[in-house]
């Protein structure tokens, strides 16, 4: 059984006023090409509905629809005749899963790429060998100092690390 | 800025196109310069960092870093331009989100105080595509078309963020049918295909790809099903995740679904520079048009001899 928690609906709303806005019609859900992939197993409109509800635990625990599924292609933004933020809604929503360590594998290494080495991908010898033959010029990374004085500050490799523990 | 540009731009390379389609970096490289446009390198640039992974870690902390890489731009004096379609969603959503919430503004600046670095907001991150049509318009780039294509048809696949959100892009508002890239391949006299769904995104956004790839190759499928339908030779894009999605994808979509789709996909996805390059009659070497391609798990994944062969049949 799922729990209305109206903490955290606040939290939402104070983040995005515009979660309130949602009467849900259900444009979303008809315009959203994974919903439509999916058959209807990824609902934005449902998100939406959780989060009007605060059902934290359906969210961030148990995380159905799982808001991962959102290509972030912000079809339903400009679709909602209420103009609810939807795409930035759901980013936060992952937020919260982060701060719990309750996000996919692959994101963790792309994480840990960005605290490391400033970017996401690191770079493959045959990669370098081939911007060699296209005469392109030796790339001089990010000060991995500075990116992680940031990191640092908005706490963002304290959580990183705390999947990493686990 | 020497005599000989007429724009200069900061070159914000990202992390999927210098790493994963060095071929994209050298058409852009080499067609800005062919057009009259210095790219400046941003020295320190990291990771945009990606709307859809990092964001979705930690706004605050997406914000931060976003404005740090506009500001390295900002102390060169020009605007950061980026060939890729999540630099650009970064970048300019950052961009207009700190312009308009000053409190944010402060913020991110007393974060970027802690390195020596200051975020004023007062040069626009560009796509590769607004320089284009925007900037430099397409009369002036069609001064410099030497051959011309007779038959091609082309499925333009023009990604997500690059026009939306709508209120945050230079469209005039335009999300549903935009046709400025269309605009762009069809000066080479190549034809812009109209195919089902073309505006649907092609999978690999929002890190699908990352989170759960089986979805990010439906959507692939759904949208090469719906571009060999209509007949098209090439894909073109401005995106190089869009560009991985729909090549690397393709061998994906071929493995994952070769029940259902009949025959392969084997239709080569070139980058809207590569096409305006050899319709420039630019070397096809300094486009990153690699015919002999010796490395395994080396991108293209799909091979781009068939648009090699109509570029000689058509062009030279």
């Amino acid at each position: 059984m799922s729990v209305i928690n109206f903490d955290f609906r606040n939290q939402v709303i104070k983040h995005n006023a515009s979660l309130s806005y949602c009467y849900q019609c259900s444009t979303c859900s008809g315009g959203c090409p994974v919903a439509l992939l999916t058959n209807g197993e990824y609902n934005p409109r449902k998100i939406i509905e959780e989060a009007i509800l605060g059902l934290q635990d359906k969210l961030i625990e148990v995380q159905d629809p799982n808001p991962w599924l959102c290509s972030t292609c912000q079809k339903c933004v400009e679709l909602c005749p209420q103009k609810v933020e939807l795409t930035e809604i759901f980013t936060l929503i992952k937020n919260k899963c982060f701060e719990e360590g309750k996000y996919p594998e692959a994101f963790h290494a792309q994480g840990q790429a960005v605290l490391e080495n400033g970017i996401a991908i690191p770079y493959s010898k045959a990669v370098l060998s081939r911007r060699e033959k296209l005469g392109l010029p030796i790339i001089t990374t990010a000060p991995i100092e500075e990116i992680k004085t940031l990191l640092r500050q908005t706490n963002f490799e304290q959580n990183i690390i705390k999947r990493e523990a686990e | 800025m020497s005599e000989d540009y007429k724009w200069r731009y900061g070159f914000f390379l990202g992390c999927v196109i210098p790493n994963r389609y060095p071929m994209i970096e050298a058409s852009i490289r080499n067609v800005f310069d062919y057009l009259g446009a210095e790219l400046l390198d941003l020295p320190g640039a990291s990771c945009c960092p990606a709307p859809g992974v990092f964001r979705a870690f930690h706004i605050p902390t997406w914000f931060v870093i976003a404005a740090r890489n506009i500001s390295i731009a900002e102390e060169l004096g020009v605007s950061p331009i980026t060939g890729c379609n999540g630099c650009y969603g970064t970048l300019r959503d950052a961009w207009y989100e700190l312009e308009h919430d000053y409190d944010k503004k402060k913020e991110v600046n007393e974060y970027l105080a802690k390195i020596g670095r200051t975020y004023k907001g007062n040069f626009e991150p560009k796509h590769v595509i607004q320089a284009f049509y925007l900037d430099m318009g397409l009369d002036y780039l069609k001064d410099f078309i030497k051959l011309k294509f007779s038959d091609l048809k082309v499925a333009v696949h023009y990604g997500c963020h690059i026009v939306k959100p709508s209120e945050k892009r230079p469209w005039n508002g335009e999300y549903e049918a935009p046709r400025f890239l269309d605009e762009i391949v069809e000066i080479t006299g190549a034809k812009s295909i109209d195919y089902k769904d073309k505006y649907m995104c092609c999978g690999a956004g929002g890190a699908v790809r990352t989170a759960v790839k089986e979805v990010a190759a439906d959507f692939t499928r759904e949208k090469l099903v719906n571009m060999r339908d209509a007949g098209v030779d090439i894909i073109i894009n401005c995106c190089p995740f869009c560009h991985l999605q729909l090549d690397l994808g393709q061998v994906e979509v071929n493995n994952f679904y070769g029940d259902v789709i009949g025959e392969p996909f084997h239709i080569p996805v070139i980058y809207i520079t590569q096409l305006l390059g050899v319709a420039f009659g630019m070397d096809p070497n300094l486009l990153g048009l690699i015919k002999n391609h010796e490395l395994q798990g080396v991108s293209p994944f799909i091979s781009i001899d068939p648009f090699l062969n109509i570029v000689k049949e058509q062009l030279i």
